[in-house]
């Protein structure tokens, strides 16, 4: 009876039927995606047999490859400069004497998760206006630099969290001076929190497209970018083809910066 | 009383030392003007319970934190300016803090390798350190593939390689289970003959500190309650405190007498038995106090009398190698009695006998409080 009553107390009905709706709503589209990309004909609705001739087009289009190159080059330079200065906050803030006000300076470094990414853009755009710089790679990077900060700093001060400070103390103890304490010791230790949030910067850099488009000037395009123009001319498999590329190399970087992340934490 | 066992010289020497956490005026007070001296080649132990003020202390003299007031002399040497990293003493961690990134030679040569020693100097003491440990056939090893009782040995190691003038160590004991503790005991005196550093070990285990020390301060309450060789800390405590603090013992309430020709003091209890007291040096007036006595300092006779205490056997209870009979007397104070059982014929009483205890000459201590 009461073996029957726990029973029934775990079962939702219902439950397996929305998971399945769910994950269907999720990843079909992905999916659809994916496979169409290899298709021989130009459809992106009716199969005409396997191809990777969309793929090659791709890697011949020299849109691709310059709005590729933009990309890589914010994505690279915004997620290394927003992972330093969250290092930094996350020292300051974890390890840093109790200051009056902390919680809203935790607010702040945390506030482009929250603003409407709308509104970061548009003021993002308006600030450059005013300030008179005039639109580029530069306005671009410096943009995607500060909302990258909190994804950086989220894994990086979870990290540092979970080290407790009796290995500085041992290591200035051991006559290392502070620089050599957090170069010998904190820093090695850190390393999966830094790297774990360097790709989540990363990716997160990468992916953008609402502020990207706001504030990038001409020359500055990058991927979304690019495949947004190209849907606008006229579907075809080759935006498949860079989806799923796109698609790849996200879950290839979420996947390691989720593993790194959580290695080591015994 | 407290002499060290020879003329040494002094290691370090903390001088009206205060710590205040917090506003120094309404903050929690963690040390009250301690003063200490602590002499070269001595394993010097700090007991106390916990939250009474050692650790503190020990942070103190490692740098960890910022004494309030007073200064830390170590050979002569003002060193509370200094940051820990200029400080010649290194520290063995509660919890080993042994960097997990790095093999045990690595950790071992941390120390050295900050100091600037050649690398290939610095590998070959690390190797001499980790043989002193006895653990040379585990130089590559990582930190998590060694059990508790070896990660505490590397962490010795580790705060030995650079030579520290003085060693500290926090309760470097109290993670590891019993039979492993027993045997690093002994591997700690060993160590501390061998090198002759002097160690300055912090426990609250009263066990330890007596097997351990050549000399240990009680501390409670930010207080030195007492300093003093193992054996007169146990047989002569200053105060209730120590008294309870080490060992077992009865503490009877009293009223002082008078002195007696031969220097002792004359008490009588609140049954009215009069028994003589060592006196603690610190000058008592007539008046009530408090007297200790160990239980084994008791013996059952058959004789009433001068200097003896009176009372009936509650009970007894039999502890393997030692009998303990517990004796309520007309005062309504009750006293422990121990009696080794290879003394068989001493312990033929049995519960609601009326029994007559003498305490051991000159085992009777007047307390200060």
């Amino acid at each position: 009876m009461m073996a029957g009553h726990a029973e029934k107390l775990k079962k939702f009905p219902g439950f397996l039927t929305v998971t399945i709706g769910c994950l269907v709503l999720l990843y079909a589209p992905m999916i659809v995606i994916s496979v169409y990309s290899f298709n021989a004909t130009r459809s992106i609705t009716k199969w005409g047999g396997f191809s990777l001739g969309w793929y090659a087009k791709v890697f011949a289009n020299p849109e691709i490859q310059r709005a590729t190159v933009n990309s890589l080059v914010i994505a690279v330079s915004a997620s290394t400069l927003a992972t330093l200065l969250a290092l930094l906050a996350a020292i300051a803030m974890v390890r840093g004497r109790a200051f009056r006000g902390q919680e809203g300076v935790y607010v702040l470094i945390n506030l482009p998760l929250l603003v409407p990414e709308i509104i970061s853009a548009v003021g993002s755009l308006i600030f450059f206006l005013a300030i008179g710089i005039s639109l580029g790679l530069m306005t671009v990077m410096i943009a995607h630099t500060i909302f990258c900060i909190p994804f950086a700093y989220l894994p990086i001060s979870a990290r540092l969290q979970g080290i407790e400070d009796h290995y500085e103390q041992a290591a200035r103890d051991l006559y290392a001076n502070a620089w050599q304490s957090f170069r010998y010791v904190l820093a090695p230790m850190m390393l999966p929190g830094i790297v774990s949030g360097y790709m989540l910067a990363f990716i997160i850099s990468l992916d953008d497209f609402i502020i990207t488009n706001m504030v990038a000037g001409p020359g500055a395009t990058t991927l979304p970018l690019a495949i947004y123009g190209m849907v606008r001319i006229g579907f075809t498999p080759e935006i498949n083809a860079i989806s799923t590329l796109m698609l790849l190399a996200s879950l290839v970087v979420v996947t390691l910066s989720y593993l790194i992340g959580r290695t080591k934490r015994n | 009383m407290s002499q060290p066992p020879s003329v040494q010289r002094t290691a370090i020497c903390i001088d009206k030392v205060c710590k205040v956490y917090g506003p120094p005026d309404s903050g929690v007070v963690a040390l009250h003007e301690v003063d200490l001296t602590i002499y070269d080649n001595e394993f010097f132990t700090l007991l106390g319970p916990s939250g009474c003020g050692k650790t503190t202390l020990l942070h103190l003299i490692a740098g960890f934190e910022d004494v309030t007031a007073g200064t830390i002399r170590l050979f002569g040497k003002d060193i509370v300016s200094l940051p820990p990293n200029k400080r010649p003493i290194n520290t063995v961690f509660q919890h080993y803090a042994l960097f997990p990134h790095m093999s045990v030679l690595e950790n071992v040569a941390f120390g050295l390798k900050m100091k600037s020693v050649a690398a290939d100097t610095a590998q070959a003491r690390a190797q001499e350190m980790l043989e002193l440990v006895q653990l040379q056939q585990f130089s590559h090893r990582m930190p998590n593939e060694l059990s508790g009782g070896q990660q505490q040995r590397v962490a010795v190691a580790r705060a030995l390689a650079p030579h520290p003038k003085v060693l500290l160590l926090d309760e470097p004991l109290s993670a590891l289970d019993l039979k492993l503790r027993q045997s690093m005991r002994d591997e700690l005196k060993r160590i501390q003959k061998t090198t002759g550093i002097t160690f300055i070990f912090v426990t609250h285990d009263q066990e330890e500190a007596l097997t351990l020390s050549d000399r240990i301060a009680v501390i409670e309450s930010g207080e030195i309650q007492q300093v003093a060789v193992p054996k007169e800390l146990y047989e002569a405590p200053r105060n209730r405190f120590v008294a309870k603090f080490i060992g077992d013992v009865n503490l009877i309430d009293i009223e002082i007498d008078d002195m007696t020709d031969n220097g002792l003091v004359r008490v009588r209890t609140k049954s009215g038995d009069l028994i003589e007291a060592v006196p603690n040096g610190s000058g008592h007036k007539c008046g009530p106090g408090h007297v200790a006595i160990r239980p084994e300092r008791l013996n059952v006779t058959r004789k009433g009398g001068d200097g003896i205490l009176t009372g009936r056997v509650r009970e007894l209870i039999y502890l393997g190698t030692d009998t303990q009979i517990i004796v309520e007397t007309e005062g309504s104070y009750e006293l422990t009695v121990r009696v080794q059982n290879a003394h068989q014929s001493h312990v033929d009483v049995s519960p609601g006998d009326i029994v007559h205890l003498r305490p051991d000459a000159g085992t009777v201590q007047l307390l200060a409080d």
